[in-house]
């Protein structure tokens, strides 16, 4: 990485490849459509590169890496079908695509941007496709788990970096008589026992493909019918917890007004890179914020909202606000090779602001993680906060409030959050919401 | 970057399959494949001077 653009350096093989496809119809068209990340040649010596690469390639940075455990069902599936449309736009041209991992589609705001360039390599008319078995595991069972069963399947995707196997996903989804599992016949029982039966290695695979006659119409067939397949699946879900909560519903239409302007004047005093909205919702302070910085990335622990926030935002064509599903009460560990390979969300982006609206009540009494706790994750993770705080009365708080044991919580008020915030930040104003139960706060951290 | 991808006959043959009509000679032609090599011990894997298998032909990344 340099500066603002990511460096991609190939060896002697990688680059043999990457001459010959590069030069291909569908190439440019993924660049033009901005369905393939921006990508440029330059020689490798001007970056600084060692003479074991010999052709590099410049991309622009990503202004947030999210990965499919961080997605709502129809950002997976836009991403399972933008890869399909690429690999199939690049066997027309006879090229083929070694893999087919959700990790090589990113979000710039609600656009799927497939940034892989290594992935593609020219392929003999017989070659198999390598990824299948990878689109199943990482992009078709973890949609199937959510649209046949109604279970949310990012945490599979979080609890194993490569997925759902074959093995498993047929133990999870039991054949329904009445309202047929299409896809379920051939890409989980049968592949699964394909997998079982056919286990070992030691076969040349390619040599075997080419034998039995496989072509590129058949692999077209069959990614043809993938897209099909997941175009029909849906999320069934209607309601959740929160997505027809909205905190909103305890303001009165001028203590919102009030807190979106308190919101505006504090991210609007100057030009931010980007801003985190933790609990978004609907986005609606996102949306402010999105106004006055180069982007957002908007969170919320509830994956129905997360996904209602995308499909609005793809309808707008939005590409400054990113939506992703974030539990901050079970958030921040990373995942894959020694937990590293996949860095969890603090480690990878540097908020200019957090906004923190509505949210700490719920993580406080609902998760027992300590007000104490949270302002020093802020503390940690950003410069400046806009905060609110509901006080002891606040509605909702008596609501979290009524099942839980006497007491328990008796610290959480606003004299006790007020100091341990002014421990850790400097208040630079505060307001009083007119419903009279809730204080908002902007505050920059203590130098 | 550390993508694990196995490429076996089992994914092979359900990639055709799943192609439907186009598919399914060259699923069946696999299988079929897999079936002799059972007998033969080598009819999974093409080789021209019919030499028997010793695991060393089995590279794929």
């Amino acid at each position: 990485m340099s500066g603002d653009d990511v460096i991609r350096g190939f060896s002697a093989m990688g680059k043999s490849d990457i001459d010959a496809v590069w030069s291909k119809k569908f190439i440019r068209e993924a660049l033009a459509s901005g369905e393939l990340i921006a990508s440029e040649f330059i020689d490798p010596a001007s970056v600084g590169l060692e003479s074991e690469w010999v052709a590099a390639m410049r991309h622009p940075r990503l202004p947030f890496v999210s990965y499919p455990y961080e997605w709502s069902f129809n950002m997976l599936k836009d991403a399972a079908l933008t890869q399909l449309r690429l690999t199939r736009a690049a066997l027309a041209d006879g090229v083929g695509v070694k893999d087919a991992s959700p990790y090589n589609v990113q979000f710039v705001g609600s656009q799927p941007v497939f940034i892989d360039a290594g992935s593609f390599e020219v392929r003999k008319a017989t070659d198999p496709w390598y990824g299948y078995k990878q689109f199943c595991e990482m992009f078709l069972y973890p949609l199937m788990l959510q649209s046949y069963l109604g279970v949310q399947f990012q945490p599979f995707m979080r609890g194993a970096v490569n997925g759902v196997s074959p093995d498993t996903m047929r133990k999870l989804l039991p054949m329904r008589l009445l309202r047929r599992r299409k896809g379920r016949l051939i890409h989980v029982v049968l592949h699964a026992a394909a997998q079982n039966k056919f286990a070992d290695t030691k076969v040349d695979v390619k040599k075997q493909s080419a034998k039995a006659g496989m072509s590129a119409a058949v692999l077209d067939a069959t990614l043809r019918k993938l897209e099909k397949l997941v175009g029909e699946l849906s999320l069934h879900d209607k309601e959740s917890t929160w997505s027809e909560y909205s905190e909103r519903a305890h303001y009165v239409e001028s203590s919102l007004d009030e807190k979106e302007r308190f919101v505006r004047d504090a991210v609007a005093s100057s030009h931010r890179h980007q801003v985190w909205d933790i609990g978004c919702n609907d986005g609606r302070f996102s949306r402010i914020a999105a106004a006055h910085s180069d982007h957002v990335v908007a969170m919320d622990a509830d994956p129905l909202v997360v996904d209602r926030l995308y499909q609005s935002l793809r309808n707008e064509k939005n590409k400054s606000i990113l939506p992703l599903y974030v539990d901050l009460s079970d958030s921040g560990g990373g995942i894959g090779w020694r937990g590293i390979e996949r860095p969890g969300i603090f480690e990878r982006g540097k908020p200019d602001v957090v906004l923190f609206l509505a949210v700490i009540h719920h993580v406080a009494i609902t998760f027992n993680i300590p007000v104490v706790a949270q302002l020093d994750l802020l503390r940690d993770l950003t410069p400046e906060i806009v905060i609110e705080f509901p006080h002891a009365d606040d509605p909702m708080v008596k609501r979290l409030l009524l099942n839980k044991r006497d007491g328990i919580h008796s610290d959480f008020n606003l004299a006790e959050f007020e100091r341990l915030l002014g421990e850790r930040f400097d208040v630079r104003s505060k307001m009083l919401l007119s419903s009279g139960t809730r204080t908002i706060f902007h505050a920059t951290r203590k130098n | 970057m550390f993508s694990y991808l196995d490429a076996g006959t089992g994914s092979m043959i359900v990639t055709a399959i799943a192609g439907g009509v186009a598919g399914i000679g060259v699923a069946a032609k696999m299988g079929l494949q897999r079936f002799k090599s059972k007998f033969t011990g080598k009819g999974g894997q093409e080789s021209d001077a019919g030499e028997s298998s010793d695991g060393d032909s089995s590279s794929h990344d």
